[in-house]
């Protein structure tokens, strides 16, 4: 368990790490793609020799970094126990029935990851290689895409083991949740 | 089969506290396994939930949780109440009115509900104590005038239909939200002064000085010329609501990191991880929701629905009030985005067949359809036994659900008659973006 707790430890910090850099990056693409084709715009109504072309990537791209930046964050929030999830008849059970559904709980949501996101993410990644799938504006391989699918769910599995919410705990206390509906 | 497989397992893993989107994805999962072999159905998942989010549409989500985290711990919630102070509190219900056109206004520069209910909430629920409101009211209040940003645009909740919807604009969703948003607003105000006057709540704050009046409105200025320059780029089609949202995030920093410096460079790192998770949670329920929603259409439960529905009536009028009691009813137990995603194209087509009844075209109808089932949900998040925001004012102002039930019932019914006048009166969903900005046919 003490190794569990280690590696997750380790994961934690270099989600952090990825999720900031992808975010921030994320913006400058889609900032970039309003910026260029603004100037673009501006220099072929003035004449201005500014040499831009609207920006054709950006889009594309910014789409792909918010694949990676949904299930990685995804991952992440499972983590932080910020899933949430419906506890009005779970709280009024004994602590021992808590402590008891909690572990079952685990195991769903390991079952979930192992089977759809790391099997069925790992076939579906296969089968574009196998297509030669490629993607329609920069030309990438499908799989480099589809790749954060069984990614996230060997991060998420990993969390799991360690537990998905604190028994006894009520997610929606004051200061828990902030952005929970949208 | 399916569907019976498929409710019954998710409402036994919603009440043993499974996520929710874990409750809906193992839920697919297990419905699809009742009629294909274990493989396809683990990959037909996975490849759905891979292509909905990675969609260009959704990637304003992100950038909005992101410019409203800005906005809210950069100082912005604060000088939103200061102006709505001086401009409605010299009115009776003074502080009442107050809370909810700074909901509203919070609501105009930032997309989600419980943000607002935190923010507007954790300074308005004890300024109203102070001044002799029952704290029951103020929380009440305060929750439902909460949910007006979600119509009020930016609201992420209108990205997530425009992407089931199918051909709607984003834009054009975003302008036909203002007027029922704001129907919404006024009818609230309206029930909360009338509350006031009756149990002699609260004290009248004097009118402001020409002075005070000034002060707030400088210091309140740069956040709602946030609000022009993202839907003013929209409305004139300078650029995407996708593109917006972004402008809106290098707007709000440079606001509250250099302009308001309430936020330090040192704390970017902590906003944009937590903007990450929040991104990710909501994903993950929009990734499994889909995968449920194509469920349903491959056990044809749009077609059964349709059919149940129409047997009961065929008079448009009714056939709209079943629909809303419906939507009303799912809004208690489930979130927005599954409950957008799964529905919206279950009544949608319903309603686009009303149509011509209520005098509109089918296109449209999907604007206005927009607007009535986000209505809907948003009344849900109010209501137990699942209402996030329920919960966030419960816990700011420290009171019980029971407690806070009996001042929230007045301002509930005034929120369904907001409502049933949106369903039935097309001309508010459509006049702004049609008519005056014609930015849909």
């Amino acid at each position: 368990m003490n190794a569990i707790k280690r590696i997750n430890e380790r994961l934690e910090y270099a989600l952090k790490l990825v999720l900031c850099v992808l975010l921030s990056v994320m913006t400058i693409t889609v900032v970039w793609q309003v910026l260029s084709r603004l100037l673009a715009r501006v220099s072929v109504t003035y004449g201005l020799p500014l040499l831009i072309e609207p920006s054709r990537w950006t889009e594309e791209l910014a789409s792909f970094q918010l694949g990676w930046l949904a299930l990685l964050g995804a991952a992440y929030a499972l983590r932080k126990h910020e899933h949430l999830g419906f506890d009005f008849i779970y709280l009024k059970m004994s602590l021992l029935a808590q402590r008891r559904i909690e572990l079952l709980v685990r195991a769903l949501v390991i079952l979930f990851c192992l089977v759809v996101l790391v099997y069925g993410g790992t076939r579906l990644v296969m089968m574009t290689i196998a297509l030669h799938q490629t993607t329609a504006g920069l030309q990438w391989p499908m799989a480099v895409i589809y790749a954060v699918i069984p990614i996230s769910g060997l991060f998420m599995t990993s969390f799991a083991l360690e537990g998905v919410f604190k028994p006894g705990e009520s997610q929606l206390e004051e200061g828990r949740v902030e952005e929970a509906a949208l | 089969m399916t569907i019976a497989v498929l409710t019954g397992i998710f409402i036994l893993l919603l009440f043993l506290r499974v996520p929710i989107a874990f409750c809906i994805g193992i839920s697919a999962l297990a419905a699809m396994f009742v009629s294909l072999p274990l493989d396809p159905s683990a990959v037909t998942i996975a490849q759905r939930m891979g292509t909905s989010i990675t969609s260009f549409t959704l990637l304003a989500i992100p950038f909005f949780i992101l410019a409203g985290k800005f906005l809210a711990t950069g100082g912005v919630a604060r000088r939103l109440i200061d102006f709505a102070i001086v401009t409605v509190g010299f009115l009776p219900g003074g502080l009442a009115v107050t809370n909810v056109l700074a909901n509203m206004l919070f609501g105009a520069v930032s997309g989600s509900a419980a943000a607002a209910a935190s923010g507007i909430g954790g300074f308005m629920i004890p300024a109203m104590e102070k001044e002799r409101y029952p704290k029951d009211f103020a929380a009440a209040l305060t929750v439902t005038s909460a949910t007006t940003g979600l119509l009020i645009p930016p609201s992420n909740v209108f990205i997530v239909y425009a992407m089931v919807a199918g051909g709607v604009s984003i834009g054009g969703l975003f302008v036909a939200g203002y007027l029922p948003g704001m129907l919404l607003g006024l009818s609230l105000m309206v029930i909360a002064v009338v509350m006031t006057l009756k149990n002699g709540y609260g004290a009248r704050t004097p009118f402001p000085t020409l002075g005070q009046f000034t002060r707030s409105l400088i210091g309140v200025l740069p956040s709602l010329l946030m609000l022009i320059l993202v839907m003013g780029g929209i409305v004139t089609g300078l650029f995407t609501a996708t593109e917006a949202s972004a402008i809106a995030v290098v707007y709000a920093f440079v606001l509250s990191v250099f302009y308001y410096r309430e936020i330090k460079l040192k704390d970017i790192p902590k906003i944009l991880v937590e903007t990450a998770s929040t991104t990710g949670m909501v994903f993950l329920l929009i990734g499994t929701s889909i995968a449920m929603a194509w469920i349903f259409a491959y056990a044809n439960v749009p077609q059964l629905i349709d059919t149940f529905v129409r047997g009961i009536s065929s008079n448009p009028i009714i056939i709209l009030l079943l629909i809303n009691l419906i939507l009303l009813a799912v809004g208690t137990f489930m979130d927005m985005t599954p409950a957008v995603l799964i529905f919206t194209p279950i009544f949608l087509p319903i309603a686009e067949d009303l149509a011509p009844a209520l005098g509109t075209t089918p296109e449209l109808m999907k604007y206005q359809f927009g607007i009535i089932i986000v209505f809907n949900l948003c009344l849900g998040l109010c209501t137990p036994p699942v209402g996030t925001v329920l919960f966030i004012g419960c816990g700011i102002a420290k009171i019980s659900i029971t407690q806070i039930i009996k001042p929230m019932i007045p301002l509930f019914v005034a929120a369904v008659a907001a409502l049933l006048l949106v369903t039935y009166v097309p001309w508010l969903s459509t006049w702004l973006p049609r008519d005056v900005f014609q930015m849909i046919k």
